[in-house]
């Protein structure tokens, strides 16, 4: 779980699930994203994930009161892929603050394959 | 039926674009909400279409195919942004349509749309409704529609124009957050606007503006220079010529060659110009526009000065937080001093009698650069006010410890350990109230009756925990009530004295309980803190 506030009435925790989320649907809205890399490998790269699977591909680690999310993408051939990873970078930063604000986190956007589509 | 069949004419026409973009650049980054508010949009596609420009320039096309890959290869290198990164594939599209070609007529540039948009397309899965792509979509559609009629490329290109006006008015139809904020799509504005400004450059209206005003008021933002060797001409020279005797063309073609300078931008309107170049002879410049009007508002800056000024200031290290701090509150110096030796960064001063705000607390929550900032209070009263800069603290997590006393204050810093979480540390550090009892020896400040026990103003009161639970006429009766009633098998005592204390009379204390109590150590501390002759704790 992921401690969100404390205070000496309790607490609220939030599940890692909850962010996967968050931040899933944001990485695959982003431009330049094609795809998402299912974050335990057995089940192999998906090529696209649907509605219900905007968790996929994220993974979240809480650790001392910091929020790690690991994006995972597969990303289109032909862009400039810093610019792109950048802008995945900001744009899950940015939805993951709107809705869970107070977090304390860390993106980190792994570019684990590019799609080539003629 | 025109067409475009000049490598010289195309090239006119990007950068007439990329000047009516550079113009409305402001416009377009007040527009951005989407997908990150963060106002940038309209510099992210002025630097990606600038990148594609000077690759152009520094290429020397010599064909529309190695115009078209100059183009491609530029935007993509410079692409920035969202909306650059978009740019740069539609970019990409276009010179796709573009190569091998002789002219580019209304029927390539309809193929030179198509492609853009297509290609754009490719690079999303779940593309958003509402953006750039919608406005592309638009204008694609446009050039398709016209096409039918005419196979002229201006033509072609005003009813681009007016498609992808249409298709930017729906965006906020499409997309709810645009219509929340009232705005359309900045990035498909952006596009839009360089269509256009290729439109107003193809039939030679580029960079006039309408009004005198208009032309005053227009920005010039340079593009950032990444280090001093990129400055080829040192002098950023800008000024208006009023009532100019030549007009645009003959000015630009004057002033656009490598012997004066680059980054020339003119903005004229009827009766005046505004010239921008960077140049390393803003004399020869400037008796060139006295030659052609009354010259006004000059500014010329050394760029090479600029840059040394602005990365001098970069050099200063941004403040690393630190994993932890503490914030304490203790009342007297000599508490203050203890305090800062077992680590606390920041030391607020508060008795029982003035209290500190929340306001004054998260001033010292400020002063400490960590990441997870432990707040002590130190007195009941103080924790409401402490659980308060939670909610102000959006960079730091605040962890509130509720000690009631200075005493336990201090043992809980103790039971800190740094290789635990903030919820563990609260948790040990409570658990570590558990194993100090704490006292104080005060007086009555007025006659009052408390737990039972008539108390006489003078009277000397000894306080367990937040009780009192006994008042005596000297402060050694107030000291013995309390260890009499606290003792159990402690051992260590640690007496913190206050500022009527004199160190002869705590340590003639200590000699006296040693005595008593032969199992307990007693430490004596100058807490020299006000009201309380003495703060007491077993351990």
């Amino acid at each position: 779980m992921v401690e969100l506030k404390l205070t000496q009435e309790g607490k609220i925790d939030i599940s890692e699930n909850l962010v996967s989320k968050v931040a899933g649907k944001a990485a695959v809205e982003c431009y330049g994203v094609v795809g998402m890399v299912s974050k335990n490998f057995k089940e192999g790269i998906q090529k696209f994930l649907g509605k219900e699977q905007y968790d996929k591909g994220i993974e979240v680690i809480y650790k001392e009161g910091l929020c790690e999310i690991n994006v995972h993408v597969i990303l289109a051939y032909g862009g400039k892929i810093d610019a792109i990873a950048q802008n995945i970078m900001d744009q899950v930063s940015y939805a993951v603050e709107h809705y869970i604000p107070h977090m304390e986190k860390i993106v980190n956007i792994y570019v684990d394959d590019i799609a080539i589509v003629n | 039926m025109n067409a475009i069949t000049e490598i010289g004419e195309i090239k006119k026409i990007f950068k007439g674009a990329l000047a009516y973009l550079e113009n409305k650049k402001e416009e377009i980054n007040n527009l951005n909400v989407f997908p990150v508010p963060d106002g940038d949009t309209g510099t992210n596609m002025y630097l990606t279409m600038y990148s594609a420009i000077k690759t152009i320039d520094d290429s020397e096309p010599k064909n529309f195919t190695e115009f078209a890959e100059a183009l491609s290869k530029g935007a993509l290198l410079g692409a920035r942004g969202n909306s650059g990164v978009i740019l740069s594939q539609i970019f990409r599209g276009i010179a796709v349509g573009m190569h091998g070609k002789r002219a580019v007529d209304g029927k390539v540039l309809n193929e030179c749309f198509k492609l853009g948009t297509e290609i754009a397309y490719k690079a999303v899965k779940k593309p958003v409704k509402g953006t750039i792509l919608t406005v592309m979509d638009g204008i694609s559609e446009g050039a398709t529609e016209a096409l039918k009629k005419q196979d002229d490329i201006y033509h072609v290109l005003e009813h681009s124009i007016v498609a992808g006006k249409i298709a930017l008015e729906e965006t906020p139809n499409l997309l709810p957050v645009l219509k929340e904020a009232g705005v359309v799509d900045a990035g498909g504005y952006g596009l839009l606007i360089i269509i256009e400004g290729m439109y107003k450059t193809a039939i030679g209206e580029s960079l006039i503006f309408d009004t005198k005003e208009m032309v005053i008021d227009s920005p010039i933002v340079d593009q950032s220079y990444q280090n001093l060797d990129e400055i080829k001409y040192t002098y950023c020279t800008e000024f208006i010529i009023l009532e100019p005797k030549v007009d645009n063309d003959s000015l630009r073609n004057k002033l656009d060659s490598p012997d004066i300078g680059d980054s020339l931008v003119t903005i004229v309107a009827d009766g005046i110009a505004k010239v921008h170049i960077h140049t390393n002879i803003p004399g020869t410049v400037l008796d060139y526009a006295l030659s052609v009007g009354n010259v006004t508002n000059i500014k010329i800056d050394n760029m090479k000065e600029q840059f040394l000024a602005k990365n001098k200031k970069v050099v200063k290290k941004p403040i690393k937080f630190k994993e932890y701090g503490f914030v304490m509150v203790v009342p007297g110096a000599g508490l203050a001093e203890i305090a800062k030796s077992m680590g606390v960064d920041a030391v607020l001063d508060g008795g029982q009698t003035m209290n500190p705000s929340t306001h004054d607390i998260q001033q010292a929550i400020d002063a400490v650069p960590a990441k997870i900032v432990y707040v002590f209070p130190n007195n009941k009263n103080i924790i409401l006010a402490a659980e308060q800069t939670i909610a102000l603290n959006n960079d730091k997590k605040i962890v509130v410890v509720p000690s009631i006393n200075v005493q336990q204050g201090f043992t809980s810093i103790l039971s800190f350990n740094e290789e635990k979480n903030s919820r563990e540390n609260l948790l040990l550090m409570k658990e570590a109230f558990a194993t100090v009892d704490t006292g104080a020896i005060t007086y009555a400040v007025r006659d009052t009756q408390n737990n039972g026990l008539k108390i006489k103003k003078d009277q000397i009161l000894t306080i367990r925990g937040n009780s009192i639970i006994a008042s005596k006429n000297t402060v050694d009766e107030a000291v013995d009530e309390y260890l009499n009633q606290a003792y159990d098998n402690h051992e260590i005592m640690t007496i913190y004295y206050g500022d009527k204390v004199s160190k002869a009379e705590a340590d003639k204390l200590k000699d006296r309980i040693e005595s008593k109590y032969k199992e307990l150590d007693v430490l004596v501390y100058e807490g020299k803190q006000p009201v309380y002759f003495y703060f007491l704790s077993l351990e």
